[in-house]
């Protein structure tokens, strides 16, 4: 799917940035650019994006006023880009992909394409919110006989082994001396949600919900793993994959 | 019992009702105490008491002494013995007061035992019991002064270690806010002297230096902000300085961190260990290798930091390297082409709950 994205910030050298930067997305078709809100505001009318990418910081009307004056029919999937962590709990009230603190890498823009991709496709209804402007972007583990650093976005999913927890990342697994809860406070709302009493999974690797052989609830991911769904989370994610089960 | 800003105590009710009681409580054990004392030699000696009535009187005197003790009490911690300055004035008071006081009780006590026999007190009584009271009622406000002033001291000496680790606590975040204060804008330099280099010939570098950099700024405002941090927060902050460290020096770096696993969890001042980190590699940019090891001995978490390699490192100025010494035992030594910092910081394990 192409994704048809339009770019608004009030200045030039970030606009040029992010279009270098999306250069490398063959899939990304950047229809237009707005150095102010207004101007997105009739761009959008005209061109009707998929995604749109938006500063925050804009002098006369921020990018939350824009959202705030757009009908909600024809507000586009946002992935906000933004020089402060300070909106970034308000951002997910709209039809948010992700919210980008600036200078931004590529990794995480490809996450937040991904979203958007699957925001745009109907794949996901939302993204939850986040609940903290900081978190946790790297976990500390003991394997192999050294201390490893697992980045997050890399965990498939988490399950708990007792007081403790085990990381799920593809083929490779480690265990934590950290509670879920522990980790579901410290790590990114938006990215990891907690679906069962002893599991907590990444919402990027979600693809369906599914009843097991036995019957029971469970959510597919991405690898094709079963991860248990809770019966007290079933509601919230079956409205964030738009499927009954 | 809490201290104000001044330093001077401030007692709640709870706190005065507790020494009431204990006030009322001591003097009955002591009435009892007396009262067996009399019962059996009057006893020994063929009188005829009988312990209800040693019993009363004994009782009646006691809970009297129960009321007076406080009085005694605040005048002894109005007037200290072990001040610096006063002690002898109030030594001279004291001296003074107890044998008026001692005075005043005995004629209270005298009279109230006229009273509770259905008789006017009566100036002769007043005498007698002076007479015989007067020496033993010395001996008693002595005692109440001596334990008071054994409760102060205590209580200052406590106060003092208090002092002596919020001064050591505040000592040591000095030191280390002068460490950071050092170290960050080195590694902000050294960066962005090495983002300016490649800016025209590797964008996407300077890019991805521009990218850590913010990102370890970042992290660094977040944890300064916490009292404390768990040890793997601590070390995922420091692999965020190494990644940078690494792309800066284009891989000439090479990095090890390995402590027990229950030490993740422990909790440690924010940015220790970083600044130590930080302190080690500076300056260099040729090939090098660090290793970070954790261990638990002797209940303290000891910490090794191991460079090999390149090295410019300035020395830390001797006031601030003295600090660190006496509050982490701070260690340096070399073996061989290895510089080695040791430090030990109190390990503070919390437990995980479920």
């Amino acid at each position: 799917m192409t994704l048809r994205a339009l770019i608004v910030d009030d200045e030039p050298p970030a606009r040029s940035r992010l279009r270098r930067l999306l250069d490398a997305h063959a899939e990304v078709d950047i229809v237009a650019e707005a150095g102010s809100a207004r101007e997105a505001m009739e761009l959008i009318e005209e061109h009707h994006p998929d995604v749109m990418f938006l500063d925050v910081g804009m002098p006369e009307e921020t990018g939350l006023d824009l959202l705030r004056s757009l009908a909600s029919e024809k507000q586009p999937v946002v992935v906000f880009t933004t020089a402060h962590t300070d909106h970034a709990l308000s951002a997910f009230n709209f039809n948010t992909a992700d919210y980008l603190v600036k200078p931004f890498d590529v990794d995480r823009l490809s996450r937040a394409l991904e979203r958007a991709r699957r925001l745009a496709s109907g794949e996901l209804r939302s993204i939850p919110a986040r609940r903290t402007t900081r978190h946790r972007e790297r976990i500390a583990v003991r394997a192999r006989g050294e201390i490893l650093f697992i980045k997050a976005t890399l965990v498939d999913w988490i399950s708990a082994e007792g007081n403790y927890a085990r990381l799920h990342c593809g083929n490779a697994s480690y265990q934590l001396r950290e509670s879920l809860q522990n980790l579901e406070e410290s790590l990114d709302a938006s990215t990891f949600i907690r679906v069962h009493r002893s599991a907590i999974v990444n919402v990027d690797r979600i693809r369906k919900l599914v009843s097991a052989v036995d019957g029971s609830p469970s959510i597919v991911l991405a690898s094709g793993e079963l991860v248990p769904l809770g019966p007290t989370y079933r509601a919230r994610l079956e409205e964030m994959l738009g499927q009954k089960l | 019992m809490t201290m104000n800003d001044s330093g001077r105590s401030t007692r709640s009710f709870a706190d005065l009702f507790g020494i009431a009681m204990l006030i009322v409580a001591i003097w009955l054990i002591l009435a009892f105490f007396n009262a067996s004392e009399f019962y059996r030699r009057s006893m020994a000696i063929g009188g005829d008491s009988r312990w209800n009535e040693i019993i009363a009187v004994q009782l009646t005197t006691s809970l009297i002494w129960a009321i007076f003790t406080p009085i005694v009490f605040a005048v002894a911690e109005r007037f200290p013995l072990h001040t610096r300055r006063e002690s002898f004035r109030n030594f001279l008071i004291l001296g003074a007061f107890t044998p008026v006081f001692a005075v005043i009780r005995a004629i209270v006590g005298g009279a109230w035992h006229q009273i509770a026999e259905g008789n006017a007190p009566t100036l002769y009584f007043a005498r007698l019991s002076i007479a015989v009271r007067f020496h033993r009622y010395v001996f008693l406000t002595i005692v109440i002064i001596g334990l008071t002033n054994i409760i102060l001291a205590y209580r200052r000496s406590v106060m003092r270690e208090q002092d002596t680790f919020a001064l050591q606590a505040a000592l040591t975040n000095a030191a280390l806010a002068q460490l950071r204060a050092r170290m960050l804008p080195r590694v902000m330099f050294e960066t962005l002297r090495n983002i300016s280099e490649r800016v025209d010939t590797d964008p996407n570098g300077a890019d991805e230096l521009i990218v850590g950099l913010s990102d370890l700024l970042r992290s660094t405002l977040d944890l300064d902000r916490r009292a404390e941090i768990t040890v793997a927060e601590e070390l995922e902050h420091i692999d965020r300085y190494l990644d940078l460290e690494k792309a800066r020096t284009a891989g000439r770096l090479t990095t090890r961190i390995d402590f027990d696993e229950p030490l993740l969890a422990a909790r440690v001042p924010p940015l220790v260990l970083h600044t130590l980190v930080e302190h080690a590699l500076d300056g260099g940019s040729g090939e090098r290798t660090l290793e970070i090891r954790g261990r638990e001995i002797d209940g303290l978490l000891s910490i090794e930091i191991e460079k090999e390699g390149d090295a410019a490192a300035d020395v830390t100025p001797p006031r601030l390297e003295q600090l660190l010494t006496d509050q982490f035992s701070l260690d340096r030594r070399r073996e061989g082409a290895k510089d080695i910092v040791a430090i030990e910081l109190p390990l503070r394990l919390v437990e995980v709950a479920s």
